[in-house]
């Protein structure tokens, strides 16, 4: 037994398309502990969203072939039914995804979707669930949230849609929180303040953050622990003080340089032929 | 060159009134890289598609090489200044060929003789780092930084003396960002373009632009020398903008305002 949340073990994962077996994941290791953040960085294409909907159990599709185990509170969740799975989502694992709009259903008021989101936590009437949502939407600053709780999703900012978002997937004090993309689709002002929420719910109910992104600033923000995956390896794996002053793997050297600097040192010029970064071992960071 | 004066536009959704943009003047010479920046709802957008033609001012004047500008512009006008979206995905017609989205600009503009066409296209293609074989492809099958540079490659044929870049960069990641920018500069460079670079990136601004002109709810707050706008913001909007830049060295924070 371990006192580890989360923990996935040699997670391999292809899809069987039309040119072939394209092998998105190749054994991927990653642990999370209570209340721990971390994050895990890569580019388009690495594989970062598709660990996240295999935690979840959304890849159900006849093309996926999938191995290794995901062990999270000590049991294996990968093969797990739909049935079983919808008794987790929303009460142990959330998400929160990249665009806000679009993750909230256009056609129904918000305070429907909370309804929805509470019964998950057991039955309540609508009107406890619109007072619960009430009481959550005050918490993270809204000012108004009877108006809010009242609008379809599109007549709200997308500042403001993200911190209902954000409400709606830890109004039932999951254990584990994953966060995709959460402050992309946002501009840097609206993006800190989504990040300060995030840090703040869930330091009260000690949830842990999977943190998903490619945005390094956002990482050194946010997260503890850091994992670097790139074409579904990870690079290279430490705390976020480790990678960020002592970078060991080439990928997450280039992938440092590459950010345009505040400071104003110019653009780092580019490798036009970078190496296989893939096929160089993966770096770990000791604990001393 | 652009000469911006006392520009307002407004907007009428249903019965409310928005002001996207208040009174704007600015002055953007020739080779510079002028950034614009803000938050979104700012009128960064709305004063590029003024700049363009796209909407019609309520008020002011825009001049190009003293010659005022409006709405209805003729060829030579409409050719001088072309503009890159933001989206890579959605700015390319899924249904034509690169060779045909490219070779467009060069027959409406008749840069080139028809037997040319071709020449010109696999020229562009190498400029902006693409292989010349990817002229018979559809746009689905290259990735979000090959379609960004198929859309320069595009606003480079009809040979314009501005691109307007809105947001070039922040529909891909950082590796492939750094790629594009580099591309940018280089091929300002070669052609003596001018930029007005619209973005809200300001780390990207920092390293790119000369001038830069902040904008709030549709007002200026402030503009300048990019350098002397980031070490010393006089306006307290600014200081927050650039504070909330998430970064990733001690040698960036400490170049943040107090």
């Amino acid at each position: 037994m371990s006192n580890k949340l989360l923990k996935i073990q040699d997670l391999e994962l292809s899809f069987k398309m039309y040119e072939g077996i394209s092998y998105v994941l190749k054994k991927i290791n990653l642990e999370l502990s209570r209340g721990e953040k971390v994050a895990l960085v890569g580019e388009s294409g690495s594989g970062k969203s598709v660990t996240t909907k295999l935690i979840l159990g959304l890849l159900n599709q006849k093309n996926v072939t999938k191995k290794g185990k995901i062990i999270f509170n000590n049991k294996d969740i990968l093969n797990l039914s739909q049935n079983e799975f919808k008794k987790i989502r929303g009460n142990n694992i959330s998400i929160i995804f990249q665009d806000p709009i679009a993750a909230l259903n256009p056609v129904f008021k918000v305070k429907d979707q909370f309804y929805e989101v509470n019964l998950n936590g057991g039955n309540i009437s609508k009107k406890d669930s619109f007072l619960k949502a009430c009481e959550a939407l005050e918490k993270v600053s809204i000012r108004d949230p009877e108006r809010v709780l009242e609008s379809y999703p599109f007549q709200l900012s997308g500042g403001l849609a993200q911190r209902v978002v954000i409400t709606m997937a830890m109004i039932n004090k999951p254990e584990l929180l994953l966060a995709d993309e959460p402050s992309t689709a946002l501009d840097v002002t609206i993006q800190n303040q989504a990040l300060d929420l995030m840090n703040e719910l869930t330091k009260e109910t000690n949830t842990a953050v999977l943190l998903i992104t490619h945005n390094m600033g956002v990482v050194r923000k946010f997260a503890e622990k850091v994992y670097v995956i790139y074409r579904g390896v990870i690079v290279e794996e430490g705390t976020k003080n480790q990678l960020f002053n002592n970078p060991g793997h080439p990928y997450t050297k280039a992938l440092l340089e590459s950010i345009p600097k505040l400071s104003g040192d110019g653009l780092p010029l580019h490798n036009e032929n970078p190496p296989d970064y893939a096929s160089i071992e993966k770096y770990t960071h000791k604990n001393d | 060159m652009i000469k911006i004066k006392n520009i307002s536009k407004k907007f009428f959704i249903k019965n409310n009134e928005v002001q996207a943009l208040n009174k704007i003047n600015l002055l953007i010479e020739e080779k510079d890289c002028f950034a614009v920046v803000g938050e979104s709802g700012s009128g960064k957008t709305t004063l590029a598609n003024i700049i363009l033609g796209i909407y019609q001012q309520d008020e002011g004047d825009i001049s190009f090489f003293e010659k005022q500008l409006f709405k209805k512009r003729n060829l030579e006008e409409r050719k001088l200044i072309q503009y890159v979206q933001q989206n890579p995905m959605s700015t390319l017609n899924p249904k034509k060929t690169i060779f045909s989205t490219i070779s467009l600009p060069l027959k409406i503009h008749k840069i080139v003789k028809k037997d040319e066409i071709e020449e010109r296209v696999k020229k562009l293609l190498s400029y902006v780092g693409l292989n010349p074989e990817f002229m018979v492809r559809y746009p689905d099958t290259l990735s979000g930084g090959q379609k960004q540079r198929v859309a320069i490659a595009r606003a480079l044929a009809a040979e314009p003396k501005v691109l307007i870049l809105d947001e070039p960069t922040s529909a891909l990641d950082v590796i492939v960002q750094s790629k594009v920018l580099n591309l940018l500069l280089k091929i300002k460079k070669e052609f003596d373009l001018t930029y007005i670079f619209i973005t809200h990136d300001l780390s990207v601004v920092r390293n790119i632009a000369n001038k830069v002109v902040v904008m709030n709810k549709g007002e200026i707050e402030e503009s300048g020398e990019t350098k002397e706008v980031f070490l010393h913001p006089k306006s307290q909007y600014t200081r927050d903008l650039i504070k909330a830049i998430p970064t990733v060295t001690d040698k960036e924070d400490a170049v943040k305002p107090k």
